[in-house]
């Protein structure tokens, strides 16, 4: 039994080490800034974690990770896609390893969680990428507390994804594509704030352009099994299938089996397919035809940056996620630039000072990303950041041979939108 | 065939057998009679290798069973028939037989054993594809001693084959397990229904608190006053 | 004790008892068939098709899970980590193996593929009953099932964290193994995938029933898992049966795992959720019942798939739990039965 004991406790022991593992960092340096970034490190969308973390250490590098004197060492802050696990994480960070400020997160649950655990240190975090509603409803409910949570990193999925029906609607009234059903569509999407709160706001504006719905069916985040959903909608015979999920397993699975089941003539809106960069090996083929709304790594600095992060990290990064983190991050260093230029030292109050006085009024922005032309907030946008043509955009796309090509809107569009078959 | 010597053995903390000496002889039938709780069961566990002695030896055909575990020693040839009688309850009374002979690989031996314990329990025959959980007691009895010659032990361990049988069940089992002694097998057998056994068995030890008390001959234990009294009920 | 020894021993009583041991389970079985039936006949043979194929897998990690309580009382908690060994080494043989046999053979590299996964999941876990369960079980006999369920845990940590140093976090998946297109069944679409995976769980339950029924081992295996001190007896050693029972139960999870390379691909975290689906069949149909959870796992699949067409996607598991619910009111043991007790109180 003694033995026995001591043989659990050894894999406990074990198991706990190689969970510990991804948060141990050295200290060194006379004068250290310690920068948390946060992300799903483990939990089922690890892969998303491990595009921030890589886009993170390539932004920190590119300063050496020094901001004046200070050097800056990064504190990996992992939500592991658990609200309960995000705000303790948090919360170790802040007053175990003492972070000034905090850079970067995933889901918008999480979001809401760490929120409270910032204003609570009044240690301000910056351009988390939880995105749904709730987080700017928290922030907005009372700023003088909420504001540490100061500036989000996407925005509203409803301001962003419009885009869709906006798309479809044009192809259709031009002639370019001819709805298989009518004008009929169908929402789908993962059971969480994420998948309801995109789905909603696609909702609304196909209503308003005088859409029909014909259903609307949410499922576990990490389902894999499509076909009853896929089923339904084809017995109800409708012509787009607009929706989302984060998790890339659940995704390419709906991808392959839309083909499958064979719906002829209708679309596939699939926000958020091409979130992680290797999906064309999941889907293969079935992905040609797919519309997406995904930055794009269009510039050469962009196109730099990809082959860096596969030669040091060996996996594709996407532009949402890698692509984004990176340039939020560099927009993190950037704040960190200005607080020192400013105030000469990198205090938590201070940084919070510089982001009521220049970031939120849009005097301190940045333009040295790679997939936005300019990361921008003002008073009436905070906390999203401001959204539109030479701002934050997302553009609709369609993919063919695992290649989004922009098919909407018509100003930066790059190729025609093949109607389905 | 067999030899104990000066074995010490019991559970946890709680030490059942004391020192005990016993031999049994390639043919015989021994009896280890005894009251309740006198550690006649624990004796044969210990010899079945189910459980371990602290100290002492036990040796079968001049061969130390010190480390072995309870399957190997039913590979050396001894086979058990235990008090619970740990039938396959879930399993046909066929594939119990079949797995006494899990370490015999050649078919036409393991035919021959069937026909044997079929022979001499025509029971088990009718019964071939029932479940054994669904056997009367008798007939579990029969099973299990059945499933212990399929393995064609050279010396069997049977742990109370009377307990819980109505007296002429119990003469049906003492009969089968005269003829395997008659026909040569050698016998260890456990009772508590002293003077049957006494009548069908060559020798027999008397345990009592964990110690041999008594020892010889079955017609000689017959006679004494000890006997007599103690499991008898004469005088 | 099952309801027909109750029915056999005590012959008078034996209608009403049986009735009453017996009625939740024609019931179920009743309600299963009619779900079938109604929901095919409303919404196209997909709801049988997908009962089936889904069925045939959940049955094949959740008979794992049966056979490895059943024998071993141990609560594995690892067995989703065997799925996903079963998906890596399939996505490693498959992309080196599919690119250089091509033309007429390409058909076998598939089969290769999950045989090869077979044998690793079978490997892995034999090695790690041998090198940690192996110890227990000489050391360990008070607590059993608890102190197991906390190694099995542990287990899952460690093989998922170890996973994702060494292979990070990447999805290693494939499109399809068979780039055939789809196969039309009464107007269901059904990729070659589904029915290579449906094949595979039919061969692989065969197999497995086939083994426990017939063969040596299996007899074995049955053995051991009723009555421990009835085999050593019979001159089985114990532990080289456990063993082999955890490496056939690994091998069973890997290969669903393999087998479904094409909907789940390779990354740390892949194997939670057919854990939980087989933990939740192998808890309907009474634990350490291999023949019950086969069947549980297609009455799961098939209440999943038509919840999830005629009530909504979001009640998919909510139903199934409902029913589960229900079913332990009447059968605390589950549907087949079988009590949950330790290995040494026997």
């Amino acid at each position: 039994m003694k033995r026995g004991s001591t043989l659990v406790a050894l894999v406990a022991t074990v198991a706990l080490t190689l969970v510990a593992c991804g948060s141990s960092n050295a200290a060194g340096g006379s004068k250290e800034f310690k920068l948390g970034i946060g992300g799903p490190y483990t939990g089922p969308v690890a892969k998303t974690g491990a595009e921030f973390k890589g886009a993170a250490t390539l932004a920190l590098e590119k300063v050496n990770y020094k901001i004046g004197d200070y050097k800056i060492t990064p504190v990996w802050v992992d939500e592991a896609s658990k609200p309960d696990k995000a705000s303790s994480a948090l919360e170790e960070a802040i007053v175990s390893k003492g972070i000034g400020m905090g850079c970067l997160n995933w889901h918008s649950s999480d979001a809401v969680a760490m929120m409270d655990v910032a204003a609570r240190h009044k240690v301000p975090y910056f351009f988390g990428m939880g995105a749904t509603e709730i987080v700017n409803q928290k922030f907005k409910s009372d700023q003088a507390k909420y504001g540490y949570w100061a500036a989000k990193g996407w925005p509203i999925p409803g301001n962003l994804a419009t885009p869709y029906a906006d798309a479809l609607d044009a192809f259709a009234t031009s002639g370019a594509y001819t709805p298989a059903n009518g004008k009929t569509y169908a929402l789908w999407g993962e059971d969480t704030d994420w998948g309801h709160s995109l789905t909603s706001a696609l909702d609304k504006r196909f209503a308003s352009l005088g859409w029909t719905k014909k259903d609307a069916q949410f499922f576990a985040i990490d389902q894999t099994d499509h076909h009853a959903l896929l089923n339904r909608f084809k017995n109800e015979h409708v012509s787009v299938l607009a929706g989302t999920s984060t998790a890339p397993e659940t995704m390419s699975a709906l991808v392959k089996q839309f083909k499958e089941v064979g719906l002829p003539g209708s679309v596939l809106v699939a926000d958020g397919l091409g979130y992680v960069g290797e999906f064309y090996k999941l889907t293969g083929a079935a992905s040609d035809g797919v519309v997406d709304m995904q930055p794009l790594f269009a510039t050469d600095a962009a196109k730099q940056f990809v082959s860096t992060f596969k030669s040091r990290f060996g996996s594709d990064p996407s532009p949402s996620a890698a692509g984004l983190a990176y340039d939020w991050t560099g927009f993190c260093l950037k704040v960190l630039q200005r607080t020192l230029d400013k105030t000469g030292s990198l205090t938590k109050e201070n940084i919070y000072k510089v982001a009521q006085d220049e970031l939120w009024t849009g005097k301190l922005t940045y333009t040295s990303g790679i997939i936005m032309h300019e990361y921008k907030f003002t008073q009436d946008t905070i906390p999203d950041p401001v959204i539109g043509k030479g701002e934050y955009i997302f553009p609709v796309i369609q993919y063919s041979g695992g290649q989004g090509q922009i098919v909407f809107p018509p100003d930066v569009k790059t190729t025609d939108f093949k109607a389905p078959a | 065939m067999l030899e104990v010597e000066a074995v010490d053995s019991g559970y946890g903390f709680l030490q059942v057998l004391h020192g005990v000496n016993l031999r049994v002889e390639e043919g015989e039938l021994v009896a280890i009679l005894g009251p309740n709780g006198a550690g006649k069961s624990t004796m044969l566990k210990c010899i079945a290798g189910m459980l371990r002695p602290w100290r002492g030896e036990i040796r079968f055909r001049n061969r130390s069973l010190a480390g072995l575990k309870a399957n190997r020693v039913s590979r050396l040839g001894m086979g058990y028939v235990s008090e619970t009688l740990n039938l396959f309850t879930g399993m046909s009374v066929y594939e119990n037989l079949l797995l006494g002979a899990y370490a015999i690989t050649d078919h036409e031996i393991r035919r021959q054993s069937l026909d044997f314990v079929f022979d001499l329990f025509p029971r088990l025959a009718e019964r071939r594809p029932q479940l054994a959980g669904t056997l009367s007691g008798g007939e579990r009895k029969m099973l299990a001693i059945g499933r212990a010659l399929m393995g064609r032990p050279a010396l069997l361990l049977v742990d109370e084959p009377s307990l819980g049988l109505a007296p002429l069940l119990t003469q049906s089992v003492f009969a089968a397990l005269k003829r395997l002694s008659q026909d040569g097998l050698t016998i260890l057998l456990v009772e508590q229904n002293v003077p049957g056994t006494l009548e069908m068995a060559d020798r027999a030890y008397v345990l009592e608190q964990g110690a041999v008390v008594l020892e010889g001959p079955a017609r000689r234990l017959q006679e004494t006053a000890h006997i007599q009294e103690v499991y008898m009920g004469l005088r | 004790m099952s309801a027909v020894k109750q029915a056999r021993r005590h012959g008078r009583r034996s209608r009403l008892e049986f009735a009453s041991m017996r009625s939740p389970v024609v019931l179920t079985l009743a309600v299963t068939a009619a779900v079938a039936i109604v929901g095919t006949a409303r919404a196209g043979p997909f709801i049988i098709v997908n009962g089936l194929v889904t069925g045939a897998i959940w049955a094949l990690v959740a008979a794992g899970l049966a056979l490895v309580f059943g024998v071993m009382n141990i609560p594995n908690f690892a067995q989703g980590e065997f799925f996903l060994v079963g998906s890596l080494s399939g996505y490693l043989v498959f992309t080196n193996v599919s690119p250089r046999i091509g033309g007429g053979l390409a058909w076998a590299a598939p089969i290769i593929t999950i045989l090869v996964a077979l044998l690793v999941g079978m490997l892995v876990g034999g090695l790690l009953d041998v090198v940690i369960f192996g110890q227990m079980r000489r050391r360990i006999r008070e607590q059993w099932v608890m102190n197991t369920f906390v190694v099995t845990v542990g287990i899952s940590v460690v093989m998922i964290n170890g996973y994702q140093l060494i292979w990070g976090t990447d999805y290693r998946g494939i499109p399809a193994y068979f780039t055939a297109p789809p196969i039309h069944v009464l107007g269901v679409g059904i990729a070659i995938d589904r029915v290579f995976a449906l094949a595979v769980g039919a061969v692989a339950i065969s197999g497995l029933w086939a083994l426990l029924r017939f063969a040596r081992l299996g007899r074995a295996i049955r053995a051991v898992s009723q009555d421990e001190a009835g085999a050593l007896m019979s001159g089985i050693d114990i532990s080289r049966i456990q063993t082999l029972t955890f490496a056939i139960s690994s091998g069973l999870a890997a290969l669903a795992g393999a087998t479904l390379l094409f909907n789940f691909p390779a990354f740390p975290y892949v194997g939670i959720k057919p854990l939980y689906v087989a933990w939740t069949v192998v808890i309907l149909a009474g634990l350490g019942n291999v023949g019950g959870a086969v069947v549980a796992g297609f009455i799961i699949a098939l209440f999943q798939t038509s919840t999830s067409y005629f009530i909504g996607s979001q009640w998919e598991d909510v139903v199934p739990f409902a029913l589960i619910v229900v079913i332990l009111a009447l059968r605390p043991n589950g549907l087949f039965g079988r009590g949950v007790r330790g290995v040494w109180e026997q």
